[in-house]
């Protein structure tokens, strides 16, 4: 499902030459609820872009439901985060111009779904999320928690196999931000996806079954 | 993402309303400069275009209507005898003064119509245009009768001393160069103007025998009468047009303010679609961690800027097309054709897309990566 191998990467600050991760090696396999855990800087977020078709690493080898990842082709990262990948972000991101299922929907079809296929999958989900009577309400009047709710619908629309959120609860209060890490583990159980969540917050921990700490660009399994 | 481009654009209501005034107003400046242009040609070259004739002959070297010179009035008959040619008439046209009734004088372009009256005023409001023949009958036009200090038909003025009597009122037959059009017989015009003498002309107007084309005829009038020059009814208003566009820079200027403000416009949408893509810049940047491309994400500035040009373009020429039609009754008239408002209309719509280029260059720098830093 995701395999990465001797991951690096580094860059260049202020002539100096500074190495994020050091041989990131990992293998989820579906249903896997992983969390990367470590200290600021450690390169979390590195290595979640690197995940996410985002960021190219040094060296190293991706491949994500088998298909290998070239990461010099920007089009196939493009595709591969278009089909294969759903994101979390710290701060919802929804576009504050569309509404809540428009933002949603938007995902979908970007991703080659039907109509038909879209309308099914948008009441499963927002069922499963809770979040039907939100469905008209704009971004702008929505609390922090219903944002982060419509944004991991948006992140399992299109039924990627692979889910990454980056802090998915630091802008939320503890009690919205445990009912957001529920809601999406439950959610990527069910669709047979592969988590993999990044935060600071031990408390969370418990909500995942694989614990990745990462330290000085080094990551490893506790 | 033709929905989200809509939606983008919608999300400042207040921008985009000011937006679409602005290249409305800055359409329509660059529509009514090309549509004056269009107006003041067609006013060079009307009287030309609205007579029923061929050829012109004319004194060599004549660079328009309204400069033309006296020539021998028996190049009427050495035209009649060129072969090809079905009939001649002569044509008188001199600048003259006109003295209304309170005294005032005003320059006029005196044209004086031989017996068939070809090249008379082809609109008339009152009289018939055969009136010119009655003794020291005019006719004006309608847009200048304040101008000239008369009421109707009727009235009496002094042309150079002598009587002229108001036989008929004309319509539209205006005048590019602000010194209207007097219609009266050739015999008549001789008695204003006592430059020319009784057995000289202006023009010789010729029309073709059927099956003759006009450059064939205008070929065998310069070989076989002497000391005149020839031209066909389109070169010679060709000639007109270019004289008074050209050579009086009227025409650039106003050609230089059309392209003026097709600039401005296209700085206009570009500051906009710049302002709408820096605002959105967080939301392109989602867009582009969540699978979009960024020729998906230029599409859609691509499609801002097509709307941004069709609603301004759209609002620009209703108010094009009301201000032409109010201009219709005055001596400066918007004029326009399918051929030029299209054009003008497909240079808008140019310099919009090119507009887009700051947009989509500062789109080409966005990092999806910025979505997990903030």
């Amino acid at each position: 499902m995701l395999r990465c191998r001797d991951i690096t990467k580094g860059f260049n600050e202020g002539g100096r030459r500074q190495e994020v991760l050091r041989g990131v090696t990992l293998d989820c396999q579906p249903g896997d609820k992983c969390v990367l855990f470590g200290p600021s800087g450690s390169g979390k977020t590195t290595l979640l872009s690197i995940l996410g078709c985002i960021l190219s690493p040094c060296s190293g080898a991706l491949e994500i439901d088998g298909q290998p990842i070239r990461h010099r082709s920007k089009s196939q990262m493009v595709a591969v985060r278009r089909r294969n990948i759903g994101f979390v972000f710290q701060h919802a991101h929804l576009l504050p111009f569309l509404s809540m299922e428009e933002n949603v929907r938007a995902v979908a079809r970007n991703a080659g779904m039907s109509r038909g296929d879209i309308a099914h999958r948008m009441d499963e989900v927002f069922d499963r999320l809770g979040i039907g009577d939100l469905r008209r309400k704009s971004p702008r009047k929505a609390s922090g928690g219903e944002r982060q709710r419509v944004a991991i619908a948006r992140a399992l629309i299109h039924r990627p196999s692979i889910v990454l959120a980056d802090e998915p609860t630091a802008a939320l209060d503890w009690q919205n931000g445990q009912t957001a890490v529920r809601l999406l583990c439950e959610s990527v159980e069910q669709d047979g996806a592969v988590l993999i969540a990044v935060t600071h917050d031990t408390r969370l921990l418990e909500f995942f079954d694989r614990r990745f700490q990462i330290d000085q660009g080094i990551v490893l399994e506790q | 993402m033709i929905g989200i481009a809509i939606k983008m654009l919608l999300d400042n209501k207040t921008r985009l309303v000011i937006t679409i005034l602005a290249i409305a107003v800055l359409f329509f400046l660059s529509a009514a400069q090309v549509g004056l242009l269009v107006g003041w040609c067609s006013t060079t070259s009307a009287i030309i275009r609205h007579t029923d004739a061929d050829i012109w002959v004319m004194a060599r070297q004549t660079p328009a209507f309204d400069y033309g010179t006296s020539i021998p009035e028996n190049r009427i008959y050495q035209v009649r005898s060129v072969p090809g040619v079905a009939w001649a008439e002569g044509m008188f046209m001199a600048w003259n003064t006109w003295q209304c009734p309170d005294g005032r004088r005003v320059n006029v372009e005196l044209v004086g119509l031989d017996d068939d009256c070809v090249g008379g005023p082809w609109s008339l409001r009152a009289g018939r245009v055969e009136m010119v023949h009655l003794p020291d009958t005019v006719i004006v036009d309608e847009l200048f009768l304040s101008a000239l200090g008369v009421r109707g038909v009727g009235d009496e003025v002094e042309m150079y001393g002598r009587r002229a009597m108001i036989g008929g009122i004309s319509q539209e037959v205006r005048t590019f160069t602000a010194s209207p059009f007097i219609f009266t017989s050739m015999k008549t015009a001789r008695k204003y103007d006592k430059r020319y003498g009784d057995d000289e002309v202006t023009y010789v107007l010729a029309r073709c025998v059927p099956g003759q084309s006009p450059e064939q005829v205008r070929d065998a009038i310069l070989e076989n009468v002497p000391q005149v020059g020839c031209l066909t009814s389109s070169q010679f208003a060709v000639l007109t047009m270019k004289y008074w566009m050209l050579e009086t820079g009227v025409g650039i200027t106003v050609v230089v303010t059309a392209v003026l403000g097709f600039l401005v416009s296209a700085v206009v949408i570009s500051q906009t679609l710049y302002a709408i893509t820096q605002d959105h810049l967080e939301n392109h940047a989602a867009l582009l961690a969540l699978g979009f491309g960024r020729l998906q994400l230029s599409f859609m500035v691509l499609v801002q800027s097509v709307l941004l040009g069709t609603l301004g373009t759209g609002l620009g020429s209703a108010i094009y097309f009301y201000a032409a039609r109010m201009s219709s009754r005055t001596p400066i008239p918007m004029e326009t054709t399918p051929e030029v408002f299209s054009g003008i209309v497909l240079t808008s719509f140019l310099f919009c897309l090119l507009a887009s280029f700051l947009a989509l260059r500062t789109l080409f720098r966005v990092d999806p990566g910025q979505v997990f830093r903030v």
